[in-house]
């Protein structure tokens, strides 16, 4: 009789441990939802998951389904895992991310169909990212940021055909009393010149200088020709860099439109979108095409039409702890008129949520608006300045960190 | 035919017998085989007590005994499987104390017959409530393992290494890792024995077994181990002995471990004295690891040897005291100190290489411990332990380089960890610790427990080069357990219902008017300065359906406690969070066992399943864009589980062992009412499909009396699992950990009866590639000798 039973019970064991391994292999049968990448292409940068178990996917999508307010956006077998190598705040430009990967490379990715493909890396520790940067020309980019220490600010000038590089320091001037620690903002390129944000901030008490710093550097030689300075705000454009957020556009007329906002602690308390004239090497003492003090600026997109895309985070919407205070608004540069678009307050903080495409004449707004209820994108018509719902993002997305229109790729 | 030898060696001191109302058996039993051999043979696990009371207790591995009895006339009993059961008149007066040697002989062979059913003490505990694991670590005696190794060979078990010896490891009960699992040793918290002394560096000599609780935990670790308690037990008997190991093996490995014991039972004074030191230079060959080539301008693919992963630790305890008092049946005062140094070769990734970082570690401890029996009543036991600790460790990140796989390097602008300025960091953690427990036996079938534990610490944290980085908070835990033990018709059903109490208070060295920390402090400070309080509560039954087979089943809510840091911030880079919960769950355990016994053959089955449900996970939320770190109340998890083991045993010649565990996490977070898109899904990066399995052939007297040669085999399978979610991203390029199939070889010979021990080990000796995460991959084939001596001597 014993023994049977210890038949039975090792027999059932056993049994079980198959059950579990057969059921395991139901996992490998995931959806193949293979994506036409010879059409006009974004790419969507999303993360899902908590600590430890965060998984950043960017997933390729086409201009037909972003378009389409009857698809739905998945990464239910759809998507290429980047985590390991980047993160998001990157450099694109051609169908290309350029970005300092977590494995200390400098590299050129793309995303095709469902994976990560690093086209070029070299050894790269120089800087800790590239969230500052400027395109000198179509194959020159810079990137510029602090040094280990957080004392000096060097630069690195890259070949992106080759990726072979150049390397230097910038000339600061000294740190004034009580501030030991400086961080660079948003770059620009314009003839010939690369304006420059920085910050000097105190490494304690994270305080910072107040007023704008920009460095007027010699794009050929990174000599400093002169230091702009402006008291009515700290942050020349993002004050991170850039990469997270979209702080300052070029026209086409060579102005350089800039949002400013306060730093911490330095005693401004006033957010501004400013203006460096085309041939100027100054800020405009005329121009305040936005201001606020309870209104921040957190991205400006050029339209091309002298028009742009200004998102603004409003505490005032914010009710019962809900972090929807961003709306997107259409900014006329010149006379700063503003209208809001007719799409949902989304979640506060630093995505590259908007994708301008201007040879077609559209801008792609993703919003994170709910967490409830379905998420759209929303297309802007330049031309007919009208919007449109795009495509549906389920709820649970609740990390949607960048739209970036690639083209065909 | 029985041979028996019974003598009476000595009596305990006159004051001792004049007020003692009870007598201390003790002793140690032997084979009558050994008098052909200096030394005498053990026999392990025997079963002796007075018959038809309820006296008694069961050997030890090397075959001794102790306990207590009142005075009167009995029946001494021993028994044991392929012995003649013993049985001889004894008479205990007042007071005595007497020590006895017992000579067992064989039985005659008689394949049919079912003699005697002994238990040792780990299958006791497989038979309690509480779902556990109890290892004999003797089969292991004689390898280079450390308890690591011996426990991931275990059910529902999985102990993830980034490397070689001492590397990082998570250690993770039915799916539950972290913070959540606490670590004692013979009950006592491991940090009071100094922050160097871990599972990944414990030699098996150290211990005579170990205990995992898995989910539900005894009153008597007063811990907040939310996913379960390793207890490692060391050799607690009252003879002399000595066992030193010392072993070499590849990457320039070298182990040695001494333990030790003297005691004069004249005097009851005892003196134990232990220690360890783990040297290794891990340079084992990484595979296909990528390096740039300048020349072809892209990175390829290459072979090449760890260069910067020396790990060494040593650690010496001393402890010495008083054992059979009439004041104290044991009271030991110890101290120890530890040290170690490790260099740190790789980030997360194999791709992220450093060359220069290094962490270092030392500690210290004195403790003092207290054990009485009948304490003031009869029945009345009592068990104390009180002891301060300082742990330090630093990391020093000071090398500005970039390395590669060959050893070379680029000078930099940065430190190679973090990226920023140099740094030397450094962690200080002094430890008060005091426990108290209580137990009294109403009858034999009621019986009440208390436990008392108090830890009491500071969490200094500075950067040598960095003034303004530093921190200092305060936390105390209080932990109060009240069991009631039941054992109703005749032993049949037990039933241990338990309530825990959990007091937290914290006291920060934040600045908290630093308005700088303003934008992102959640909740009110004084909910983190305040004292905190918790109730938990469970209950461990068992039904013996036979006397060697019953079912088990056992349920817990419980808590992890936060910690400072996750509470309170690190004055920098963490912001605090006032408003952070402790994590909880219910835990569920279901279990059967089924064991048989005859005279040479043994075997035992047990299997089961469990249910977590636990919420509120405390994750570090890293806020990219600000650089800033918060702990917050993330992740729920339900984790479902089977597990199951065969063991098989004949005589001495084979021993065989197979288990499996089948683990399902499932995400289970909502945030504000929301489901995260993975609501449902399986959680990534965790094996949920492994198991071992063991077999060992020996044989006795087969170069010479006394004399055993043994070879062992033992395997280890970790299915395949993804790194990130299963069910998201594109199926045709998922990171995914292969399926891993480790064997291990190992022959041992032994001679003088096991005095003087040879082991030749051989692991993973088909140089299969083994990473437990991304390609941080571990080492191939490798090589070991390992010298052992052991000496015993009855005081």
């Amino acid at each position: 009789m014993k023994r049977n039973i210890i038949k039975l019970l090792s027999g059932l064991t056993f049994l079980t441990i198959a059950a579990a391994f057969l059921s395991a292999c139901k996992d490998d049968n995931g959806a193949d939802p293979k994506v036409d990448t010879s059409k006009d292409m974004f790419w969507l940068y999303s993360r899902i998951g908590e600590f430890p178990d965060q998984a950043d996917l960017i997933a390729e999508v086409t201009r037909e389904d972003i378009e389409d307010p009857a698809f739905t956006f998945t990464l239910k077998g759809n998507g290429a895992e980047v985590q390991q190598k980047i993160t998001y705040g990157q450099v694109v430009k051609d169908g290309y991310y350029y970005c300092v990967s977590k494995d200390q490379r400098f590299g050129k990715y793309k995303i095709k169909n469902g994976q990560l493909i690093a086209e070029m890396e070299v050894p790269y520790t120089r800087l800790y990212n590239a969230f500052s940067f400027a395109w000198k020309n179509d194959n020159t980019l810079v990137i510029f940021g602090p040094d280990g220490n957080g004392n000096k600010l060097v630069y690195s000038e890259i070949n992106t055909n080759t990726l072979d590089m150049k390397n230097g320091e910038l000339a600061i001037p000294a740190f004034p009393a009580g501030y030991d620690r400086v961080r660079t903002q948003e770059a620009v390129y314009r003839d010939g010149k690369i304006f420059l944000g920085y910050q000097v901030y105190n490494s304690t008490a994270y305080n910072v200088q107040p007023g704008l710093r920009v460095l007027v550097l010699d794009a050929s030689t990174y000599q400093a020709e002169k230091t702009i300075t402006d008291s009515r705000s700290d942050n020349f454009g993002d004050g991170n860099g850039g990469r997270f957020q979209s702080g300052i556009l070029k026209d086409k007329s060579g102005n350089i439109y800039v949002s400013a906002s306060p730093g911490y602690n330095s005693g401004n308390t006033t957010s501004y979108l400013l203006r460096i004239n085309s041939g100027a090497t100054e800020f405009d003492p005329n121009y305040e095409g936005f201001k606020s003090s309870t209104i921040k600026l957190s991205g400006i997109w050029d339209l091309g039409n002298g028009k742009a895309i200004l998102r603004t985070d409003d505490s005032a919407l914010q009710t019962g702890g809900s972090t929807f205070v961003c709306e997107h608004n259409v900014f006329e540069l010149s006379t700063g008129k503003k209208t809001k678009l007719d799409i949902p307050a989304g979640d506060s903080g630093s995505q590259m949520n908007v994708a301008v495409d201007q040879e077609n004449g559209k801008a792609y707004i993703m919003t994170n608006a709910s967490r409830s209820v379905n998420n759209n994108i929303y297309i802007y018509s330049i031309s007919a300045e009208t919007v449109t719902k795009g495509m549906i993002i389920p709820p649970g997305y609740n990390w949607l960190l960048r739209l970036d229109y690639i083209g065909s790729n | 035919m029985l041979c028996i030898v019974l003598s009476v060696l000595s009596a305990a001191g006159a004051q001792a017998q004049e007020k003692s109302n009870t007598t201390t058996l003790s002793g140690r039993i032997t084979s009558a085989e050994g008098k052909a051999v200096p030394g005498e043979t053990p026999v392990a696990y025997a079963t002796i007590g007075l018959k038809g009371t309820g006296y008694g207790a069961v050997c030890n591995a090397d075959g001794e005994f102790s306990f207590k009895a009142p005075p009167g006339s009995y029946t001494l009993q021993v028994s044991y499987v392929g012995f003649k059961t013993y049985e001889a008149p004894l008479k205990l007066t007042a007071g005595d104390s007497a020590t006895l040697k017992i000579e067992l002989q064989k039985a005659e062979i008689n394949l049919d017959e079912v003699t005697i059913r002994g238990k040792n003490q780990t299958q006791q505990l497989k038979e309690a409530g509480f779902n556990v694991n109890a290892i004999e670590t003797k089969a292991y005696q004689n390898t280079t393992a450390n308890l690591n190794q011996v426990l991931d060979q275990t059910s529902g078990i999985r102990v993830r290494q980034s490397g070689g010896l001492g590397s990082n490891m998570n250690f993770s009960i039915n799916g539950l890792s972290g913070n959540a699992i606490k670590y004692f040793v013979d009950g006592v918290p491991i940090e009071a024995m100094g922050g160097v002394m871990t599972l990944n560096n414990i030699p098996v000599n150290l211990a005579k077994s170990i205990e995992v609780y898995k989910g539900v935990v005894p009153i008597d670790f007063g811990a907040d181990a939310m996913g379960g308690v390793v207890n490692v037990v060391t050799n607690s008997g009252v003879r002399n002995y000595l066992d030193a190991s010392f072993g070499t093996g590849s990457f320039n490995t070298r182990q040695a471990a001494v333990s030790s014991q003297y005691s004069d039972n004249s005097t009851g004074f005892l003196v134990k004295a232990n220690g360890f030191l783990n040297y290794s230079k891990n340079n084992y060959i990484m595979r296909d690891v990528e390096m740039y080539d300048p020349a072809l301008k892209k990175y390829v693919l290459r072979d090449h040897r760890r260069f910067h992963d020396k790990y060494f630790s040593a650690l010496g305890m001393v402890e010495a005291g008083f054992v059979n008092k009439k004041w104290a049946d044991l009271f030991l005062i110890g101290g120890s100190y530890s040290k170690q140094n490790n260099d740190i070769q790789t980030g997360t990734t194999q791709n992220i290489l450093y060359g220069g970082a290094e962490r270092q570690a030392d500690s210290y401890s004195a403790s003092v411990k207290y054990k009485k029996d009948n304490l003031f009543i009869k029945n009345l036991n009592a068990n104390l332990f009180a002891s301060f600790s300082k742990n330090n460790f630093s990391i020093i990140d000071t090398t500005y380089r970039q390395y590669f796989w060959d050893g070379s390097y680029n000078v930099t602008n940065r430190a190679e960890i973090s990226g920023g300025a140099r740094s030397i960091r450094h962690y200080a953690r002094p430890t008060n610790t005091a426990r108290a427990n209580l137990n009294y036996r109403l009858s034999n079938a009621h019986a009440f427990s208390i436990n008392y534990q108090l830890n009491a610490f500071s969490n200094d944290v500075y950067d040598e080069l960095n003034s303004n980085t530093a921190s200092t908070d305060y936390i105390t835990k209080q932990i109060i357990g009240f069991a009631y033990q039941q054992s109703l018709f005749n032993d049949r059903l037990s039933n241990t219902p338990f309530l825990k109490y959990y007091g937290i208070k914290l006291k920060t060295g934040l600045d908290v008017n630093n308005s700088y920390y303003s934008p992102y402090m959640v909740g009110d400070i004084a909910n983190a300065n305040g004292f905190q309080s918790n109730w938990a509560y469970g209950i461990a039954s068992r039904f013996r359906i036979t006397e060697n087979t019953g079912v088990k089943a056992s349920y817990e809510y419980t808590y992890r406690l936060q910690e400072p840091d996750e509470l309170l911030g690190n004055g920098y880079t963490v912001m605090p969070n006032f408003d952070l919960k402790p994590e909880s769950s219910n835990n569920y355990n279901l279990g059967f066992y089924l064991g048989n016994s005859s005279r040479r053959h043994r075997f035992f089955f047990e299997g089961g399943g469990f249910l977590r449900n636990a919420k509120d996970y405390i994750q570090p939320f890293f806020r990219e864009a600000l650089g800033i770190t918060q702990y917050q109340n993330t992740a729920s998890v339900s984790i479902k589980g089977i597990e199951g083991e065969v063991r098989y045993s004949f005589d001495q010649l084979l021993n065989f062992s197979i288990n499996a565990s089948y683990q399902n996490a499932v995400n289970k977070t909502v945030r504000d009412g929301n489901k995260e898109i993975t609501y449902g899904f399986k959680l990534p990066n965790r094996p949920w499909i492994f198991g071992n399995a063991a077999a060992n052939i020996g044989k006795n007297d087969l170069l010479g009396k006394g004399t055993r040669l043994q070879f062992g085999w033992s395997f280890q399978y970790i299915h395949w699992f993804y790194l990130t979610w299963s069910d998201f991203g594109d199926p045709s390029h998922k990171s995914v950990i292969p399926s891993q199939s480790i064997h291990n070889l190992l022959l041992i010979y032994s001679f003088k009866d096991s005095r003087y021990n040879v082991s030749l080990e051989c692991r993973n000796p088909t140089n299969d590639l083994a990473y437990d995460n991304f390609k941080l991959q571990k080492p191939g084939r490798a090589f070991f000798l390992k010298l052992r001596v052991f000496l015993t001597k009855q005081s």
